[in-house]
């Protein structure tokens, strides 16, 4: 049986709340992504849209949207790479949707990257480990 | 434009605190993560960095910039439910 390399990202969490991990998008913008296993999609807000020239007029398609405070439409698109630590995911689908001001990231990190691996979340330590 | 000094990341962070910031990387540790920079953008509102980041990546089409916010992701007394 094969093992693949455990990768540990450090993050942040303060006040035992929600953990955050750097990522990089399209090998040149790092940014900051909230880790959510309650999202199918990757997300990313429509600033980092703008700022990576991603053609917003022009999505894959558009995909119906349903969380705990509304249903809406939004973009789909293709990011040629997500990168965390060190684990990289090519031609990833990601939504892009207006996040709230009061959370201060640029993305969601969603199951469309975490399945691609063995995701453990070590909490105390504000770490993700991807292997 | 004044031209900013290369600065580690935790400088600005400190000087820049409870604000967003722009970053134009220039050193990275072994993993690739940035490590310092120079300060392109900062204000309160995300919308402060989008055209000075637009504007940089078409000047310099190789560039690697990070953007974050100084302080806390979630505002204290605050619950994140999405």
């Amino acid at each position: 049986m094969t093992r693949r390399r455990a990768d540990r990202i450090q993050g942040q969490r303060k006040r035992k709340g929600v953990l955050t991990v750097p990522c990089q998008l399209n090998d040149k913008y790092h940014r900051t992504f909230l880790v959510d296993s309650g999202v199918a999609f990757t997300v990313i807000s429509q600033q980092l849209a703008r700022e990576m020239k991603l053609d917003i007029t022009h999505p894959l398609r558009q995909i119906q949207i349903a969380s705990a405070h509304q249903v809406a439409q939004a973009p789909v698109v293709r990011l040629d790479s997500l990168q965390v630590g060190d684990k990289k995911v090519n031609h990833l689908e990601v939504l892009i949707v207006d996040l709230p001001v009061a959370l201060r990231v640029d993305g969601l990190l969603g199951v469309n990257f975490l399945e691609k691996y063995r995701v453990t979340f070590e909490f105390e330590q504000a770490t993700l480990v991807l292997r | 434009m004044q031209t900013q000094p290369v600065q580690t990341l935790e400088a600005i962070e400190r000087i820049y605190h409870d604000q967003w910031v722009l970053v134009k990387e220039t050193e990275w540790d072994k993993r690739g993560n940035p490590l310092k920079g120079i300060l392109i953008a900062h204000g309160t509102e995300r919308d402060a960095l989008t055209e000075p980041c637009i504007q940089l990546h078409d000047q310099e089409t190789d560039v690697k910039t990070y953007a974050f916010f100084a302080g806390d992701i979630v505002p204290e007394g605050t619950v994140v439910l999405l």
